[in-house]
């Protein structure tokens, strides 16, 4: 199910939203969020799969979310209840070894199995299983392994209430595209879920969810309107039509992905639940370090405390931080999908961090605007990998950009795309964040959300479309 | 709670209003309340009128069938070689269960043409098998389809379809036009043929920019075949059945695959599998020509070298213009094809040109 439909809408978030304030206790609660998350993560199958697949596709891929949550939640109670460390590692590792094996399994085998074919030169088979990436996979793994690993490190309490578990991993806003929640982050929210409902919370969640809507019904999906097909025919591409799709692309992968942590964090304050920030105006980042504090946070943030820290960090010389600077960005770009593009995605981040940090004394002296905008224009750049769909893709695209290829036949750039453009990098540069934002809540402010979250429905109807990190 | 109460109920009203002006403005002609001028083109609606009052005065012989790129075949070119008398009903973005229904329409109105010239568009057998939405806002022709009209939940959900951008600023131009009338694009002749004065006078005139125009229509055709796997199943049948049903009332069927521009199949072929998809809507005609020899005619005017015809001679990327549409029709018509799919003229029409 996705949050920009009418089933979600008019559906599901009504009927949830009336039981849980309906519902008394926490226990009602927690079980109520539980069952919700597996509706809101089943219909997915049952609309997305094959009718002969349906049901087997449904219950296979809701069972392995089931599995992927009650082994964690196991191993947290076996880790508080070790007695000494080396207990606690094992049934960590375990543990770990379980949710990246699952992972592994259905994201990684049939791209390592090709890998594999070709690296030999056909002398391993290629073995290509039959696998749909079930969504959501790459962040909830991500949370179960958050849990158990703060668990064994003490800086959580394993929590002895199944559903309360249950609620944390499936909660529905944030189950198939993040922002990644730690537990510690929202413990305190479930402890007191039996709260009584909180209006000026709900009037903010209502505005921040609108606000989200908005930046992926209005401006997103409008600019994929123009640059999708454009992007079909890249072949076709000029220098500036390139450019444009390019500076599109980034555009549009912002207004959807933030818009997208913007209507979870206004779903979670619906309930009750403070989810954190997950964007904080990133192309207003100066340099490469603030982008990633500022793009993605719940995932920099989590690749840095369970990945970057652990290699070592910045603990064990120059050479060693850039080489686990650059370990941690490939694998942070492998996470975002099996492709090669993914990686170079990553590594090109990897690299730009690296510069970055060697040459940030001499940088930051430039103003403030010129570092901003330069970091900018490489961002676009950096989109290209990540956007394109092959190698050839890639490549054509960036030499487009450069000037260097010269199509046969020039497909026509709509105006309207400049224009969206033009908008949407005024609204990126000149509005603040959404947290930042003074979102009004007196009475006739709903009558104003009203006839924005109409307008917006307008463009939603239009055309149905996923957000782009479902498929991550 | 207040505040979500408010909020439901502003958004409530805005809707209620809107279906209420979409009723009123009609700006895709589906409620026939013509108070407002229809900025859109729905041919669906408008070629059932025109062809009703045609039809009162003509023997309808001859029907064209097919999408927008139909549009220019002349209705009296084909009666001048054939010597029937024909209707375009030519509709746009037109489905295969489009061709059926019309047909079945066009029966229902006592109606009974000998030859049929049904453009067979690649992107009319969309793999996804459900019935199109433009067709099932028409209840005229969703009835001649489906055999029923739409029940409760289907007009539920065609209201719900109506909430869209695409029909707010449509139902905004209709007001506008209310007020500014507008020069018209296009104009719909009495036998279905459609002109656009405005292209022609500007290639007349040399103003006429193909390339620019070849330019806006690849991305629109890109989309339209990305991720076009295969020919839906569903859609196959129905023009089986268009063909069972025509052979039932002794009428011939001209079965022809339109071109699209070469520069724009360049493009469909580095990015879509429009070529592997072209391949397997000339099989399916073919294989219907081999199924009902004596019914139907298969003709691949896929490309404009097949009919005689150049790349310059169009309105877009995906639309010949008025002398490539001759060129088509001529070869579709013409004595050299096989003389067992030509129709036999008989004597000749008294409405004959």
């Amino acid at each position: 199910m996705v949050f920009n439909s009418n089933i979600f809408l008019f559906g599901f978030l009504p009927v949830v939203f009336c039981l849980f304030w309906l519902a008394r206790t926490k226990q009602q609660r927690y079980v109520l969020l539980t069952i919700s998350g597996f509706i809101f993560y089943s219909y997915w199958n049952w609309k997305e799969e094959n009718f002969q697949l349906m049901h087997l596709a449904a219950w296979k891929y809701t069972f392995l979310l089931f599995f992927s949550s009650i082994v964690s939640f196991c191993s947290g109670l076996l880790i508080q209840g070790a007695e000494d460390r080396s207990k606690k590692r094992l049934f960590m590792i375990v543990s770990i070894c379980v949710d990246l094996g699952v992972l592994a399994y259905f994201k990684y085998f049939n791209f390592l199995a090709g890998t594999l074919h070709t690296l030999s030169g056909g002398a391993i088979p290629d073995v290509v299983h039959q696998i749909v990436l079930p969504v959501g996979i790459s962040f909830y793994t991500f949370h179960t392994m958050s849990y158990v690993i703060d668990v064994a490190s003490g800086k959580v309490r394993a929590t002895r209430n199944v559903f309360e578990y249950f609620a944390y991993v499936t909660l529905f806003s944030q189950l198939v595209a993040g922002p990644i929640v730690r537990f510690r982050q929202i413990e305190s929210d479930l402890e007191h879920i039996d709260n009584k409902p909180q209006y000026d919370n709900m009037a903010l969640g209502l505005g921040y969810f609108l606000v989200g809507f908005v930046k992926k019904v209005m401006i997103a999906d409008s600019i994929a309107h123009y640059v999708d097909p454009l992007l079909l025919s890249y072949h076709s591409l000029t220098i500036s039509s390139a450019w444009l799709c390019a500076l599109g692309y980034t555009l549009q992968i912002y207004f959807d992905f933030s818009g997208y942590s913007d209507m979870a964090i206004g779903l979670g304050l619906l309930l009750g639940l403070h989810i954190p920030i997950n964007f904080n105006s990133p192309y207003k980042a100066q340099g490469f370090q603030d982008f990633w504090r500022r793009w993605h946070i719940s995932l920099s943030s989590w690749l840095r405390d369970y990945l970057y820290i652990p290699l070592g960090g910045n603990r064990k010389g120059k050479l060693r931080m850039n080489a686990n600077l650059m370990a941690t960005m490939l694998l942070g770009g492998l996470w975002h999908g099996v492709s090669w593009m993914f990686v170079l995605w990553g590594g090109l981040h990897g690299l730009l961090l690296i510069i970055d940090r060697t040459i940030h004394p001499y940088y930051s002296k430039a103003p403030a605007l010129a570092q901003r905008w330069l970091t900018f224009l490489v961002i676009i750049v950096t989109w290209v990998p990540f956007r394109a769909k092959t190698w050839d893709m890639c490549v054509w695209w960036l030499k487009a950009m450069a000037g260097m290829v010269k199509p046969d036949v020039h497909v026509q750039v709509s105006l309207n795309l400049a224009v969206l453009c033009l908008i949407a990098f005024v609204l990126v540069n000149a509005l603040p964040e959404t947290h930042e934002m003074k979102l009004p809540m007196r009475l006739r402010w709903a009558v104003v959300y009203a006839a924005i979250f109409f307008i917006a429905y307008l463009f939603m109807n239009n055309t149905p479309s996923v957000f782009l990190y479902y498929q991550f | 709670m207040r505040f979500l109460a408010v909020f439901v109920s502003t958004f409530l009203l805005l809707a209620a209003l809107y279906l209420v002006s979409y009723r009123v403005v009609d700006p895709d002609s589906e409620y026939g309340t013509g108070k407002f001028p229809p900025p859109l083109a729905n041919a669906r609606q408008t070629k059932q009128n025109i062809f009703k009052t045609y039809a009162a005065s003509h023997q309808i012989e001859g029907l064209i069938l097919g999408s927008s790129r139909s549009m220019q075949l002349e209705p009296a070119l084909a009666q001048k070689l054939t010597g029937f008398q024909f209707f375009n009903f030519s509709v746009q973005n037109a489905m295969v269960e489009d061709y059926l229904a019309i047909y079945r329409w066009v029966l229902s109105q006592g109606a009974n043409p000998k030859l049929l010239m049904v453009g067979v568009d690649v992107e009319a057998f969309d793999p996804a098998d459900k019935i199109d939405q433009r067709l099932l806002h028409n209840e005229p022709l969703e009835l001649a389809l489906t055999g029923q009209s739409s029940g409760m939940t289907d007009k539920v959900e065609r209201a719900g379809d109506e909430l869209n951008i695409e029909n707010a600023i449509a139902v905004v131009k209709g007001l506008e036009l209310k007020v500014r009338p507008a020069k018209q694009t296009d104009i719909v002749e009495p036998d279905g043929h459609t002109e656009y004065p405005y292209d022609e006078e500007d290639i007349r005139s040399g103003k006429f920019n193909l390339e620019k125009m070849i330019g806006q229509t690849i991305p629109t055709y890109a989309a339209n075949y990305k991720g076009m796997d295969k020919l839906s199943p569903q859609r196959e049948a129905w023009l089986t059945q268009l063909v069972h049903e025509a052979a039932a009332h002794n009428t011939r069927v001209i079965l022809w695959v339109p071109p699209l521009h070469p520069e724009t199949v360049r493009v469909l072929d580095q990015s879509t599998p429009y070529g592997d998809r072209l391949k397997d809507t000339i099989a399916f005609v073919q294989s219907l020509q081999t199924q009902f020899p004596n019914t139907v005619k298969a003709v691949d005017l896929s490309s404009p070298d097949k009919f005689g015809g150049n790349e310059t001679d169009w309105r877009d990327g995906a639309h010949m213009n008025k002398l490539n549409a001759e060129r088509a029709l001529t070869t579709m018509l013409s004595p050299e094809t096989p003389r067992h799919s030509i129709p036999n003229p008989g004597p000749r029409s008294p409405h004959g040109l």
